[in-house]
């Protein structure tokens, strides 16, 4: 009798796929990809075995003064200024390196995302959490991380903490934006009309839908706020020395640029690498999230 | 809480809703008034923006504070609706009253699995264990003819078709035995074929359980066969009610006559001119002083125009919202007078042909 016979297909958006990349460019990016995977397998490999390795302590003087890679045995990436190797402070750098961006990243996502969606559901939140993050962004990350090492003192914690303050509004934009258009769909509505609790609809409904981009997002700000965990060490406001990191190793062998430059290259290559290899894996996942 | 079960279950009382938009009150159902009894169906056709669909969501309190005011009284089981609490309202929505959506393509969450959708309404309402939980959902699903249901609550929503998506939407709307079921359109986003199969569900579902449900469609067909009552909405208003087949046999309201007569019959021969309403459906929120159909209406007369017909009852329960209802002595009276003058009060323009053919 009616006039409007629909077929079963679900009504969603004709995305482009990959389809109009020819298939040379998807077996390059693919092998980008796990190139990528492998590399990040090594960093965390090392990171998470660097105490257990056959290697040297990373703050004992194995030798007198810095040599090239590739010139002596066992300190294949050579030794810094002090002598130290360079291999066990890349491998223990990668801890702190990791540890950070990581727990950053998580405390920014978590702490945004909830500021986010509760901002997103109810208007005196939104007010109050939109003037808070506006505050935010009105202090630049460098002022920020300064302040807090200034007032704080340097360390693990201080550096999580600022640089987690750092990501967190444009994790929260992200949520609140995405929950704004989610709370609208009619399942949500239809969880209502069964009876579902206010808190229950934003962490059933809600939230794995908002989790999808952040989630995605993540990977990338990861890889960011690994860049900013060097910056704010060869800065000096990072971990304090003997602990090495990456950003600590470079600023260290910066003294010694013309003489030495392995000693910056070689850690900010490692560095560059493991950025990279995060971006490749970020920028996949976004693609595949918008495509799903 | 019941009163009486002679009592009607839902009385929506002189219920105006508006929707609020830069200081301005838009209204989308003007002064609505009807009841609906236990274990009845009633059906509520209307073309698009008759406020239908308003109506089912200002009963249902889906609409948002911010953006509606509601005047008047939805009492449904003895509490008003409209006053009720935040707890309260979610306390009865899904267990005393539910509602199935237009599209079930939407309605169902993508990111969950279908056992735990139906689960959830359970157990917001009941305090029983997951496995008690999973029984009945079981059940449930058999129960509205969902083949191979357990392996089914473990897929997601975009693993069904159709079809079988509102089939899990009406099971979790039926899972907490609600007394009343508002069924907006719910076959519109379906294929003809699974239409015939969900509406014939939701009417089995509605008679074992003694349900009363409200079925909205603009499908006479859909309704003519499936509802005890019939009431047809023009412009915000309702314009005629009675019993289904009384105001499908004899309709007092010329709008249901036009509307009546705009459905394509497979008794006419194949090439035959559909009938058709002329002019466009008077925008809910405009304001008009005579009869809001009477720009439409090949017997529009000047009292029409002028004046505004109330809601009238007659004693066999119809009602009618028109000063010349149709079959009585004053509406053919009029329509000769449109005939020789060659329009109607407003305007329309009215001959033999038109009478007969529509515009």
């Amino acid at each position: 009798m009616t006039l409007t016979a629909r077929t079963d297909d679900p009504p969603i958006l004709v995305v482009p796929t990959e389809s109009t990349d020819s298939p040379r460019v998807v077996r390059r990016r693919r092998l980008g990809l796990w190139l990528a995977v492998a590399w990040l397998g090594v960093v965390a490999a090392a990171a998470l075995l660097a105490d257990f390795l056959p290697i040297a302590d990373p703050t004992a003087n194995v030798a007198v003064g810095h040599s090239a890679p590739f010139t002596s045995w066992p300190e294949v990436l050579g030794t810094d200024r002090l002598g130290r190797s360079v291999t066990a402070r890349l491998a223990h750098g990668a801890q702190i390196s990791l540890i950070v961006g990581v727990l950053a990243t998580v405390f920014g996502m978590v702490v945004g995302v909830a500021a986010g969606m509760f901002a997103a559901i109810w208007k005196p939140v939104d007010f109050f959490v939109g003037a808070l993050l506006d505050s935010l962004l009105a202090v630049p990350g460098v002022v920020l991380l300064l302040a807090l090492a200034a007032t704080m003192g340097a360390g693990v914690p201080q550096l999580v903490l600022g640089l987690a303050l750092y990501a967190l509004p444009t994790f929260a934009r992200l949520a609140r934006g995405t929950a704004r258009v989610v709370r609208h769909q009619p399942y949500v509505d239809a969880a209502r009309m069964i009876g579902t609790r206010p808190l229950r609809l934003l962490t059933r409904e809600l939230l794995p839908a908002v989790m999808r981009p952040v989630v995605a997002y993540a990977v990338v700000v990861l890889a960011s706020l690994m860049v900013a965990e060097a910056a704010v060490s060869y800065l000096g406001l990072g971990v304090p020395p003997p602990t090495p990191t990456w950003g600590g190793m470079i600023s260290d062998g910066q003294s010694s640029l013309s003489s030495a430059p392995y000693l910056v290259l070689v850690p900010a290559m490692v560095l560059f690498g493991t950025v990279l290899s995060i971006g490749v894996i970020g920028r996949w996942w976004q693609s595949k999230e918008a495509t799903a | 809480m019941s009163n009486s079960n002679l009592a009607p279950l839902l009385v929506v009382d002189d219920l105006t809703t508006e929707f609020i938009s830069g200081g301005n009150a838009l209204p989308a159902v003007r002064n609505a008034s009807f009841s609906v009894d236990r274990g009845r169906t009633l059906g509520v056709v209307g073309e698009s923006g008759s406020g239908k669909s308003v109506l089912i969501r200002s009963i249902m309190r889906l609409l948002r504070a911010s953006d509606v005011r509601h005047r008047g009284r939805i009492v449904l089981d003895g509490e008003d609706l409209l006053t009720m609490s935040g707890p309260r309202l979610r306390a009865t929505w899904g267990s005393c009253m539910a509602m199935v959506f237009q599209d079930p393509m939407t309605t169902l969450h993508p990111n969950h699995r279908i056992g735990f959708q139906v689960s959830e309404a359970l157990r917001q309402h009941f305090k029983i264990s997951r496995n008690e939980a999973d029984t009945r959902t079981l059940e449930l699903l058999r129960s509205v003819g969902i083949p191979e249901p357990t392996r089914r609550m473990r897929q997601y929503p975009y693993e069904l078709s159709g079809g079988m998506r509102q089939r899990v939407v009406i099971a979790i709307a039926i899972a907490c035995d609600p007394e009343l079921l508002l069924a907006d359109e719910p076959t519109t986003a379906l294929d003809v074929t699974v239409q015939a199969q969900v509406l014939g569900l939701l009417k089995t579902h509605q008679s074992q359980r003694g349900m009363a449900m409200i079925l909205v469609s603009h499908d006479l067909a859909v309704v003519s066969s499936r509802t005890d009552d019939l009431m047809v909405m023009y412009s915000g208003q309702i314009v005629e009610y009675g019993k289904t087949a009384t105001v499908l046999n004899q309709p007092l309201m010329p709008y249901t006559a036009a509307l009546l007569r705009s459905t394509p019959s497979i008794d006419k021969p194949v090439k035959s001119d559909l009938f058709t309403i002329p002019g466009e459906p008077l925008p809910t929120e405009r304001f008009q002083t005579g009869c809001r159909f009477a720009s439409r209406c090949q017997f529009a007369s000047e009292i029409c125009i002028s004046d505004q017909p109330g809601l009238t009852e007659r004693p066999d329960g119809r009602r009618y919202r028109c000063h010349l209802p149709l079959g009585s002595v004053e509406s053919s009276e009029a329509l000769k007078v449109n005939l020789a003058r060659g329009k109607t009060a407003a305007g329309l323009p009215v001959s033999e042909y038109s009478v007969a053919k529509g515009a």
